[in-house]
């Protein structure tokens, strides 16, 4: 279990956590929201001992990080960005990581294939997508296959299959029993994989809601393309959507709204779908009232996209 | 722990061809620029005859100065991408990730140095005419190849430590290169200061009191003292400030 308790960290004078508790259960995955980044950022960070706690704590099975023997194989972590020397290539970064740890290389490979990095392991990391380190951090936190996992912002580059990937990816570390914390600004997107929401305004706890009924809410904007296209505009209208023909770089797309995602994947199936791409979680006017006008008005308009 | 530090550094030095400005060095300040200064000797009569301090001047300034820039950028480096925070996370211990780039880069710019130091005697030897030399050969500058190496750890250590407190590529270049380049010739008009200066200092503890322009150490070993209690103290700032 990851336990934070009474964790208020600053950033120079500014305070960023006010005495913030939270406790990531076993078998669960925790998603934390903050509209704004350096929250859940400082979070992460405390949590994992590279950031200073003002006051309180933050125990990994009844330790902090910065006494464990072996944190890798207690803890895995995505930090914000992934971030990787650009010179060194996929599997020399985790090379070093396991031999930083004094931990057998021999899980490199199979992790690098693990997060379908097989075929890109031997190209520098300058070269990546985002999409792409951000898969290589995932492996890094994987590689001591710890028992808890800590992820900033994994979500913010990722979308389609990258983004339904990571779901997955989570959803089967907590199956496993692993103590899942992942961090956001979107809350849609967050409460597709969490058990459990909880948002951050003004720096505290304001809101823990269970991440189910938060789905139910949710009327995402979804912009998609597809070889039969007049028919499922015909089939999404008659289903009670608000569909708009938009005219893009690859032609005809259409934005669908007023249904929840699952409604829109399962009515395009069968229609040849080319692209699918969720533009707005459907969800920033329930962030901003949780968090209790933390929201920049800019974040609202933009669908939680303010990072 | 601190093998595992050490062993994953290696591994970072390899996987980003860290050796390959030691190498550079090696073929300027010890190949190039000393092939210029025999060539220089042997077609003008009007220079002092070649020697072992001589042939090693180029090491002692450029060579130097490039082993501990390559060093600090390639430190600083791993601060501005963000790669420190995940050493950080691999052991929570700060001091480690400053002692181990340290080594390695103290351990390849020794050996880059005492190459160096090695190849421009070997070089001006074999380019200089005989009656142009003086006290030149391998057997005779051997204690200098040795002292080559141990000077090139100092340094270096003292320029790693800079990349650890500063954290950045920018400020701790400008330390580092403007601390010899700017700093100790202003300095160098205060004679209290002149003996405390790398310029000096590194001559000195390399060559020997003779013949270095700004040289009142008296003797190579306070010389090399002075060097080492600077990378002792270096580590010091270093290992106190990666603990916050």
């Amino acid at each position: 279990m990851i336990d934070v308790r009474d964790l208020s960290t600053t950033h120079g004078r500014r305070p960023v956590l006010d005495r913030v508790s939270l406790r990531v259960a076993a078998g669960q995955v925790t998603a934390v929201v903050s509209p704004v980044a350096a929250e859940a950022t400082s979070l992460v960070r405390a949590i994992v001992g590279l950031d200073r706690a003002g006051t309180g704590s933050a125990l990994i099975d009844g330790a902090p990080y910065g006494s464990l023997d072996s944190p890798l194989t207690a803890m895995g972590t995505l930090l914000a960005g992934a971030p990787a020397h650009p010179a060194r290539t996929a599997r020399d970064h985790l090379r070093w990581m396991a031999a930083g740890s004094a931990l057998p290389s021999r899980r490199v490979d199979d992790l690098l294939e693990m997060v379908g990095l097989g075929s890109v392991a031997g190209i520098k990391v300058r070269d990546f997508t985002p999409a792409l380190r951000v898969r290589l951090g995932v492996a890094s936190a994987m590689l001591g296959d710890p028992d808890h996992y800590v992820l900033d912002d994994p979500l913010r580059h990722l979308d389609g299959l990258d983004a339904l990937w990571l779901r997955q990816v989570l959803r089967r570390l907590a199956a496993r029993g692993k103590a899942v914390l992942v961090t956001g600004d979107s809350l849609g997107r967050l409460a597709a994989v969490a058990d459990r929401v909880v948002v951050l305004g003004h720096g505290r706890i304001v809101a823990d809601e269970d991440a189910a009924a938060l789905r139910a809410q949710a009327r995402p904007t979804v912009v998609l393309r597809a070889e039969r296209q007049g028919e499922l505009f015909d089939l999404l209208q008659s289903m009670g959507a608000d569909v708009t023909p938009r005219l893009t770089d690859d032609g005809v797309s259409l934005e669908v709204s007023g249904l929840s995602a699952q409604r829109i994947n399962e009515a395009a199936v069968g229609f040849g779908v080319l692209s699918m791409v969720e533009t707005d979680d459907g969800l920033a006017d329930t962030l901003a009232r949780l968090a209790g006008g933390a929201v920049p008005r800019v974040a609202v308009l933009a669908g939680g996209g303010m990072r | 722990m601190i093998t595992a530090a050490t062993n994953a550094e290696r591994i970072r030095f390899v996987g980003i061809r860290g050796w390959v400005p030691a190498v550079l060095v090696l073929a300027v300040a010890g190949l190039v620029l000393p092939l210029r200064h025999a060539l220089a000797v042997a077609t003008d009569p009007a220079l002092p005859p070649a020697s072992d301090s001589s042939a090693m001047v180029p090491l002692t300034g450029v060579g130097v100065l490039g082993l501990a820039v390559a060093a600090a950028w390639s430190v600083s480096r791993e601060y501005s991408t963000g790669t420190h925070d995940v050493a950080r996370l691999l052991q929570p211990s700060g001091w480690r990730w400053v002692l181990a780039p340290m080594t390695v880069h103290a351990l390849v710019s020794s050996v880059a140095a005492a190459l160096a130091a090695l190849l421009s005697v070997v070089v001006v030897a074999v380019v200089t005419p005989g009656d142009r030399q003086e006290g030149l050969g391998t057997m005779s500058a051997a204690p200098m190849v040795a002292r080559a190496a141990v000077v090139a750890v100092f340094v270096v250590v003292v320029a790693v430590a800079v990349a650890s407190v500063l954290r950045r590529t920018g400020p701790t270049m400008a330390v580092v290169l403007g601390w010899p380049l700017v700093v100790e010739p202003l300095l160098s008009g205060v004679p209290a200061a002149r003996p405390l200066l790398l310029r000096s200092a590194v001559p000195t503890a390399i060559c020997g009191p003779s013949g270095v322009p700004d040289g009142s150490w008296g003797s190579v070993s306070a010389a090399m003292a002075w060097l080492g209690l600077l990378a002792v103290g270096a580590f010091g700032v270093a290992a106190t400030v990666s603990r916050r």
